[in-house]
């Protein structure tokens, strides 16, 4: 043991010599870690975005996967870095955010076409903001002209150009974010209506006198009465400074550059700073219901009467917490001032009620860790088919398939926790419940009747699972929990027809699945002579078509009656309407055929495999068609996968075929021998 | 020897006619749900669902005769009654079965009732507007108004159905006693537009007024297209005749003298009577904020019958029901609409006979499932873990 572990903890101690030697916060360079405290307080922090309020936390992970194919990256010094990390070096060190690798490109086709160097790049690389700005103006002018192409008629390379167009323009809204922070501001002339800080809040917080004094000297003073109602006029005429009253040209012209100089500056660091939602509105939420960033600041000072004065304290914090960027203390002094400023706002507003459950929810990371737990459970099931007579590891198995179950679980409560929602309200969301579902179903069935097949089905179907909606995730590369559709904001019936249809797609998979066991077990020998634990897989196969049966009949006509309440008839023949009577009619016609012995348990395999093949068709295929009512269904770029998909179980299905002509001749050849 | 009748019911009420016809439905509704990228969702609906037979092109080439859901569905009931109710045994044990299929058979008959029975269209109302009539989606009629004093108006109505046979060449003429003229139709087309006759297309075409009737390709939202037709008015007492071009988008009817009257010839959607008027009193559209998601569409309206009003909210899912009509938030405009300019907006109006139809079937429907699937459950666990059975239990 000794031998082994000195040098390991060598190279422990050595790395994290390394680590702690690096300077947390050096000059203007990057930090290499942020405080705990700070990534804490900014993972917390409440932002509007996409129409909900989430923490900046959730914000960075979604901006980041959506750039970066992943939650983390590597700066360029090798790091391995969460995005909430990038996100604070991007806001606070845009100067070394511009060299991390977070831009990833699928081929060497689009980084040509935007005249981008790729040397020593792979062709699926990533490539930082400064490698592609001598490609940004192409990549940009690309990027608007594919846009005009409908998406089912643009190339690979063209989908990818309008993707990375899109990740450039979002990059560097959060790169440029701050500048209006960073920014000197022309207040120094004497013909302003001064003094003013040069802080761009300050100049806000003088935008009325400011336009007064632009009016002013565009109109002269008399103006001024007609404009304001003399009252105000009078109030106005004190805060101007003294030249402007009675000017002459000279003043006049260095007084309008002055104005405009500052305004045009403002004007330009208010775009800039447009991107993020970071600020509550002072009025309540029935009134003000959207969140400002300083661009909208900037609009609402200078061409409404809305007051701002809340709005601009926490304006002035964000302000102070950018000036503080290189000290440490202060910055965590300052950032806990503009945190407690925000949050406490938000949740004047009742609006943060859910912040802080939302972040243990991403940092918990259920579903990455159920995965994890399948495999490992995959690897113990395969462990007690290796050993047969193991009566320990058959009882172990479903046990153990409790617990990244529970995590699940636990996963999808939380989501419905942080939403207020019932378990369905997303495509991806269809992939965790089903999956929930078909495993627990598959568990229900090995604890009824221990014949192992249910649990190694179950460990296979939550693997994939999970798998599939990792990879949904990080395909479409937004938030999860996206805001509601009107036609969709009606938790009862999201609770009943969403919930049972998803219900009936699981079985009817977990019944394929079971499917695909009967058929290639008969294909391949496995138990050959074992008809018992054939009669058992067909035995599960009905059962659970019942089961998906019940539910997909009841998902069914609860979606009629739901198509009733919203859009005024109860069937329309609408393709999602069709995937779904599909299902209901391929089961019945299995089950009546089964009812009829039309087909035997050969036969119920195969049309469970095909029925399989039905709802993977109304689940995702239908999507892909682009019509019907349920657009905010849609989905594209998965045909591929689909065409493998419909490839592999027809290889299935033909081998269903080839196994029943092989059992025919057996019974022949039985029957031969027992008739000589 | 059975008998032919009972030879009948045998096969009414198979198993296996069940089955064909349950797989029929699904490669019917299977082609349907995919030649709806091609057709549009009504055209479809009309020929592949609203129908007893349907020619599929497979390919776009192949003909692949199909009987139709209305014939589908028919012979589902009949087989549904014969085998699944009248024939089925009556015991404890298919109590559940027997019980779904009477929803089944329900959930049809609504659907026929439905079919048959139902009217449906829209009303589109800016705020302070008001309506006593809706416009159907589809269905188009020719209108023929005589024009009197003081605004007085009798109105006739050829519905659209009786003349678009002239889109495949040929005429109609339509006779009544109450009109001084006959009405001849022809040279419908179901999206059409009128053009100079000047133009460079304009050469051949049958002209009138210095137009022709350019018919246009169908558009897959059928709600969309157009219709236009020719129409000949000949006068009972001098045997004179007029031209005309009628097309649905134009902005005033056809006028014509006809017995020293004066009479209106229009093409437009059929528009039918509500026994009551329909106020929109105010429209909200709210977005969920900083995006363009809708959050809320609503419409409040006063409903006005006999002097008496009364106030209701329609919005997603929450429709208002009166008298047998129910009036849904369907959708609102202009589309491009800039923030302050008036919204008008669109409510779905229905008079369905079977409207409940659907919900006392699906209750029946769950609950015979339910009730058969949970017996099958509790028995299949009894047998699995009698004593003395070996694991998995003989069925």
């Amino acid at each position: 043991m000794m031998r082994w572990n000195a040098p390991v903890v060598a190279l422990v101690a050595a790395v994290w010599a390394a680590f702690a030697a690096m300077p947390a916060r050096a000059g203007a360079a990057p930090p290499i870690t942020w405080d705990e405290e700070v990534v804490e307080l900014f993972s917390t922090l409440p932002i509007q975005s996409e129409g909900r309020i989430k923490p900046l936390s959730t914000y960075a992970a979604f901006k980041l996967l959506k750039l970066n194919g992943r939650r983390t990256y590597r700066d360029p010094e090798g790091w391995k870095r969460d995005s909430m990390e990038w996100l604070l070096d991007c806001l606070f060190f845009p100067e070394a955010a511009r060299d991390y690798p977070v831009f990833l490109i699928e081929n060497y086709d689009t980084a040509d076409a935007i005249g981008v160097a790729r040397d020593g790049k792979k062709k699926r690389d990533r490539y930082s903001y400064a490698e592609l700005l001598p490609g940004r103006d192409r990549l940009l002018s690309l990027g608007e002209q594919y846009s005009g192409v409908p998406a089912k008629e643009r190339t690979y390379t063209q989908s990818q150009l309008v993707n990375l167009a899109s990740n450039l323009r979002e990059f560097e809204q959060i790169l440029l974010y701050l500048d209006f922070a960073r920014c000197s501001y022309p207040v120094e002339s004497p013909v302003l209506p001064g003094p003013i800080e040069n802080r761009l809040s300050a100049v806000l917080e003088r935008a009325p006198v400011l336009r007064v004094a632009l009016a002013v000297l565009d109109h002269g003073m008399e103006s001024l009465g007609q404009l304001l109602g003399e009252e105000e006029a009078r109030r106005m005429r004190a805060a101007l400074p003294e030249g402007i009253a009675e000017p002459d040209e000279a003043t006049r012209a260095a007084g309008r550059e002055a104005i405009r100089a500052l305004l045009d500056e403002v004007d330009e660091m208010g775009l800039r700073a447009a991107g993020l939602a970071l600020f509550p509105p002072s009025a309540p939420r029935d009134v003000a219901a959207e969140w400002l960033a300083p661009g909208d600041m900037v609009s609402l000072a200078f061409f409404s009467d809305r007051p701002i004065d809340g709005e601009l304290a926490l304006l002035r914090d964000l302000e102070d917490l950018a000036a503080a960027r290189d000290d440490e203390a202060r910055f965590t002094e300052c950032l806990r001032r503009f945190h407690g400023g925000v949050a406490g706002r938000a949740r004047s507003r009742g609006e943060y009620d859910t912040i802080r459950t939302e972040v243990t929810f991403y940092k918990a990371k259920f579903f990455h860790r159920s995965l994890v737990l399948f495999l490992a459970c995959f690897l113990f099931v395969a462990i007690m088919w290796m050993r047969p007579g193991s009566r320990a590891l058959a009882r172990l198995a479903p046990v153990a398939l409790l617990a990244p179950t529970g995590l699940l679980l636990a996963g999808i409560v939380f989501r419905c926790v942080i939403r207020g929602r019932p378990p369905v309200t997303t495509l991806y969301e269809t992939i965790l419940f089903a999956t929930l579902v078909a495993v627990s179903v598959s568990l229900f069935i090995e604890f009824m009747n221990r014949r192992k097949t249910a649990v190694s089905v179950a460990v296979v179907l939550g693997v994939a699972g999970l798998f599939l909606a990792n990879k949904y995730e990080v395909r479409e590369g937004v938030d999860t929990m996206p805001s509601m559709v009107a036609v969709l904001d009606t938790n009862f019936w999201l609770s009943t027809h969403v919930t049972t249809i998803i219900m009936g797609y699981a079985a009817g998979l977990l019944a394929a699945a079971l499917g695909h066991v009967y058929i290639l077990g008969r294909a391949a020998g496995f138990k050959r002579g074992d008809e018992g634990f054939y009669d058992a897989v067909a035995r599960m196969v009905y059962g659970v078509t019942c089961f998906g049966f019940l539910f997909a009949t009841m998902g069914t006509v609860l979606g009629g009656i739901w198509a009733a309440q919203s859009w005024g008839r109860f069937w329309g023949w609408d393709p999602k309407e069709n995937g779904a009577l599909m299902i209901v009619l391929w089961q019945a016609a299995v089950l009546h055929a089964r009812k009829g012995g039309y087909i035997r348990d050969l036969g119920l395999g195969a049309s469970a495999v095909f029925g399989g093949m039905v709802i993977v068709f109304s689940w995702w295929g239908i999507n892909l068609l682009g019509v019907g009512l349920h657009s905010y269904g849609f989905t594209s770029g998965i045909l591929h996968s689909l065409l493998a998909f419909y490839a592999i179980e027809t290889v299935v299905l033909l081998a269903a075929g080839a196994v029943g002509l092989r059992m025919k001749r057996c019974d022949a050849g039985v029957a031969n021998s027992a008739r000589s | 020897m059975k008998r032919p009748a009972r030879k009948l019911f045998d096969l009414c009420a198979s198993t296996g006619v069940a089955c064909v016809l349950f797989l029929l439905l699904f490669v019917l509704t299977f082609l349907g749900t995919v030649e709806q990228v091609q057709s549009g969702l009504y055209d479809v609906q009309q020929r592949y669902f609203h129908s007893l037979f349907v020619v599929h092109w497979a390919g776009g080439v192949v003909p692949l005769p199909l009987p139709g859901a209305y014939l589908l569905m028919t012979l589902l009931l009949v087989n549904l009654i014969c085998g699944g109710i009248v024939r089925m045994r009556k015991d404890w044990a298919r109590a559940g079965v027997l019980v779904t299929h009477v929803g089944i058979a329900l959930l049809l008959v609504g659907g026929f009732v439905r079919a048959r029975s139902a009217v449906e269209g829209h009303m589109t109302l800016y705020e302070g507007e008001r309506a006593d009539e809706f416009e159907s989606y589809y269905e188009w009629e020719m209108a023929i108004a005589e024009v009197k004093a003081g605004g007085e108006c009798t109105e006739y109505a050829i519905p659209g159905a009786e003349f678009a046979g002239t889109a495949s060449g040929g005429s109609m003429t339509f006779v009544r006693e109450e009109l001084p003229f006959d009405l001849t139709v022809s040279g419908y087309a179901r999206n059409a537009v009128p053009r100079p006759a000047s133009g460079p297309m304009g050469g051949g075409a049958r002209t009138v007024d210095g137009f022709y009737l350019e018919p246009l390709v169908a558009v897959k939202q059928a709600e969309q297209n157009i219709p236009g037709v020719y129409v000949t008015v000949r006068d009972h007492k001098t045997g004179g005749s007029h031209e005309a071009i009628l097309w649905g988008m134009q902005r005033c009817p056809a006028v014509i003298e006809s017995g020293g009257r004066r009479w209106a010839v229009d093409l437009r959607k059929v528009r039918r009577q509500l026994p009551f008027t329909i106020a929109l009193d105010k429209f909200t559209r709210e977005l969920h904020p900083r995006t363009s998601i809708p959050k809320v569409f609503m419409s409040e309206v006063t409903k006005i019958e006999d002097g008496a009003s009364e106030q209701a909210r329609i919005s997603m899912n929450e429709p208002f029901r009166y008298r047998g009509y129910t009036f849904y938030q369907a959708s609102w405009g202009p589309p491009n609409a800039q923030p302050g300019q008036p919204l008008y907006s669109t409510l779905a109006v229905v008079r369905n006979p079977a409207e409940n139809a659907p919900l006392y079937a699906s209750v029946v429907i769950v609950f015979g499932l339910g009730l058969h699937f949970g017996v099958r459950l509790w028995r299949h666990l009894r047998t699995e873990h009698l004593p003395g059975r070996p694991a998995g239990g003989a069925r």
